[in-house]
């Protein structure tokens, strides 16, 4: 059975007249363990698919027909309260920018522990225990120290580690992760990616990572989903899309991205002007 | 299925006002009787043909006072909002934009306006400058500035920081044109939505200081008033304060809709 | 080699509570006239701060920034906040023309013909800004950029917040009309990749310092200071 499928999926937002489609006919797998990554421009649907499956989407967007099998169970059918059983417990989420999803009165610490206060029946001190323990998981220095600050006293690098210590705390079957490299730094950005890798090898963590970044996506993921205009273009392993893709809009998108291949500009190579 | 919601704040807001407004301005050209005139026949007469709102404690026909007591409370309205606006609107936009210690002289100064009671400090004017229509004005305005300043600041604040202004700035744009023709119109909709409010509190003031009888003076007709003379017959003759009473009532909900109508539509 | 700008041991430094923090330091260099110059650097580097202290919005402590041409334009990274909202495009190109006292028949033309050299159409012209896509917005603050005719431009980020395939349209385009109007650019970004593609000569700075500049080549090729090399660690090729 898959980790994660989702079938024939199609979310509307209901804010204009008529109902704007942004999501049409998605259907995809995602074994247990997988890295699967969603990549698109701007408009693409990549977000508001990864929010429908933990039920997240604003009043005025719902999902209008599919299925979201968790484990063989229809999350679209599910109730919020139902939800919110599955939200932080087998599923988690961390987002792209660290300072508003963290809250800025509490300290980290608790912040870290809310998952296993929510869904497990651990003591106070086993909580903390367990917060600390994944603090230095995610690679913090002086946890005893961290577990008491507030997210305002924390760089990016160092928040955007916390939001992944509460995300994976209660030990998720599945992690979203949406553009959660994008407000970073390059070389933070490298860090980042691979302590999530090292999180996926090591809990066999499924992680659905969003992103509009191609170079990223080739970094971390195992299989990748191209999305445009709400409908999927493509979808294979990291080499297939990068080194063979079959679509034109794959291939216009792959040769858009920078690289050091070929410049611009016609300058004269290497030599001092 | 969810709909796009309509804004019925402001569709209700704008009708009512609308209402308001050809009603005073059909007072100034057309009253059924004139506002002022007694007729011992009809005291106390009550709402019918003859007198659709009836007649008060003189024989004067109330619908004709109504109307022209509409009009006068909604002059020394709009005066106000204009007055003190404008001038709330130069002082905002003037601290906020460049700041420093005039900001701080001004709004220090602003701050002590604000602490009083608008309505407490309004009768220290009425004090100092006696009653009458104009006076009243320059009361309540004085009174107004605070807040205008106040939000026109906080917008021009965040405002100037806005990239668009500096480019404007590098194209050699000169201070002024930046603040009133480049940043005033994005301000428009806190600043409308303010007059709205400021227009309300007006009303309600005018009415206030009418009623305490050192507003508007006699025999000019205001809402406020025709309230204050009414109250000793409210149980024998309640039209003389029902009618006066419901007109001050739509004056000020109308606006107060369409403030939150504006405001709504800025938001999105 | 002539030169559009010389920046000369420059320091700047703001208040912080009681003790002032040092964001530039002894920064020395200079734009060719005709070049792309690229700065690239990590947030919190500076490199916003010279683009302000350059354009004289910043006062400099110490130091001398010395310009060679009419005064620099400046295309913003946030295509949002960088367009008057409550104006036409059309106006908003046509402002800078009004700076000039040109006259309006004069100003309409000038805009036409500005608009069809970044690829808008008349139609695009009379929208609004939130009428337009962020490539759209982009273009129309290139073209405000050089409407007055400027030879200096400073790009602060100005692809950072696009779509790849948007982001490639723009990075053409500027190309086509440096080359096109001999234009020199201070090009800012944060992203080594762009920079290579769109830079002759880059310059690398941290906490406030030029850790190293070259000629785009070399710098890509033989990176001098350990920074530069971890920065090129993290890209993908």
């Amino acid at each position: 059975m898959s980790l994660l499928e989702i079938r024939h999926l199609q979310l509307k937002f209901y804010d204009t007249q008529p109902p704007l489609e942004v999501v049409k006919d998605v259907s995809f797998a995602m074994k247990e363990g997988e890295i699967l990554g969603i990549v698109g421009e701007s408009g693409s649907g990549k977000t508001q698919t990864a929010l429908s499956v933990l039920g997240l989407l604003k009043k005025h967007e719902e999902i209008s027909a599919g299925e979201i099998l968790f484990e063989g169970k229809n999350l679209a059918e599910f109730s919020q309260k139902e939800l919110e059983a599955v939200r932080g417990k087998d599923i988690s989420m961390i987002f792209q920018e660290p300072m508003t999803s963290l809250n800025p009165v509490l300290p980290v610490g608790q912040q870290v522990e809310e998952g296993l206060r929510l869904h497990t029946s651990y003591t106070k001190e086993e909580c903390k225990k367990r917060a600390l323990d994944m603090l230095r998981e995610v690679e913090l220095a002086e946890v005893e120290n961290i577990y008491n600050r507030y997210p305002h006293q924390l760089s990016g690098g160092m928040r955007q580690r916390i939001m992944i210590a509460a995300a994976l705390v209660t030990e998720p079957k599945l992690l979203i992760a949406d553009e959660p490299t994008t407000a970073l730094d390059v070389t933070i950005q490298s860090q980042i990616l691979k302590l999530l890798k090292k999180i996926n090898e090591k809990h066999h963590t499924g992680i659905l990572f969003i992103s509009h970044d191609l170079g990223v996506i080739r970094r971390l993921c195992d299989r990748v989903i191209v999305m445009n205009q709400g409908k999927i273009v493509e979808m294979g392993t990291v080499e297939e899309i990068f080194q063979k893709p079959q679509q034109e809009y794959t291939k216009k998108l792959l040769a858009a991205v920078p690289t050091r291949g070929e410049s611009l500009r016609r300058r004269k190579g290497g030599e001092t002007q | 299925m969810k709909k796009k919601q309509k804004n019925y704040n402001l569709i209700l807001g704008i009708f009512i006002a609308l209402f308001m407004l050809l009603f005073l301005l059909a007072g100034l050209f057309y009253t059924p009787y004139d506002p002022d005139a007694m007729n011992g026949a009809a005291k106390f007469a009550a709402p019918g043909t003859e007198h659709l709102f009836g007649c008060d404690h003189f024989g004067r026909d109330i619908l004709s006072r109504v109307m022209k007591g509409t009009g006068t409370t909604f002059f020394v309205a709009v005066s106000t909002v204009v007055l003190g606006g404008g001038i709330g609107i130069l002082v905002g936009a003037f601290t906020g934009y460049f700041g420093g210690w005039v900001d701080e002289v001004l709004m220090r100064f602003n701050d002590v306006v604000f602490s009083f009671p608008h309505i407490l400090l309004a009768l220290v004017f009425i004090g100092v400058l006696g009653p009458g229509k104009y006076n009243v004005i320059l009361a309540l305005s004085v009174v107004f500035i605070p807040s205008f300043a106040r939000i026109t600041r906080g917008e021009f604040l965040a405002q100037k920081e806005m990239d668009y202004v500096k480019s404007a700035r590098l194209m050699g744009v000169s201070h002024l044109r930046i603040m009133f023709v480049h940043i005033f119109p994005n301000t428009l909709p806190s600043v409308l939505s303010m007059a709205a409010i400021g227009f309300n509190n007006a009303v309600l003031a005018e009415a206030g200081m009418s009623y305490l009888g050192i507003g508007v003076q006699p025999p000019d007709a205001s809402l406020g008033r025709m309230l204050s003379e009414s109250q000793t017959y409210l149980m024998s003759a309640p039209w003389c304060a029902i009618f006066p009473g419901l007109c001050i009532l739509l004056l000020a909900l109308g606006f107060s809709l369409l403030s939150d109508g504006l405001l709504k539509k800025g938001g999105k | 080699m002539k030169k559009v700008l010389e920046v000369k041991q420059v320091s700047v430094s703001y208040k912080e509570g009681k003790s002032r923090k040092e964001v530039l330091k002894d920064i020395s260099f200079e734009v060719r006239e005709n070049e792309i110059l690229g700065l690239v650097g990590e947030s919190g580097c500076g490199k916003s701060t010279l683009s302000k202290a350059i354009l004289g919005f910043v006062k400099t402590d110490e130091g001398e920034i010395v310009h060679h041409t009419e005064r620099p334009q400046m295309i913003f990274q946030d295509p949002f906040s960088s367009l008057n909202p409550s104006k036409r495009v059309e106006w908003i190109l046509e402002e800078p023309l009004r700076m000039q006292k040109i006259p309006k028949e004069r100003r309409k033309q000038k805009v036409l013909a500005m608009g069809e050299k970044v690829g808008l159409t008349t139609e695009q012209l009379r929208r609004y800004p939130r009428e337009l896509s962020g490539g759209q917005r982009q273009r129309v603050s290139i073209a405000a950029a050089l409407i007055q005719g400027a030879k200096f431009i400073i790009a602060d980020e100005p692809v950072s917040a696009l779509d790849v395939t948007i982001q490639k349209q723009i990075m053409e385009l500027m190309v086509h009309l440096q080359e096109e109007m001999g234009l020199s650019i201070l090009f800012i970004s944060h992203d080594l990749n762009v920079i290579y593609q769109m830079c002759d000569r880059v310059m690398v700075m941290k906490d406030g310092k030029i850790e190293e500049q070259q000629d785009t080549e070399d710098l890509f090729a033989h990176p001098k200071s350990s920074y530069t090399k971890l920065l090129l660690e993290g890209l993908p090729q």
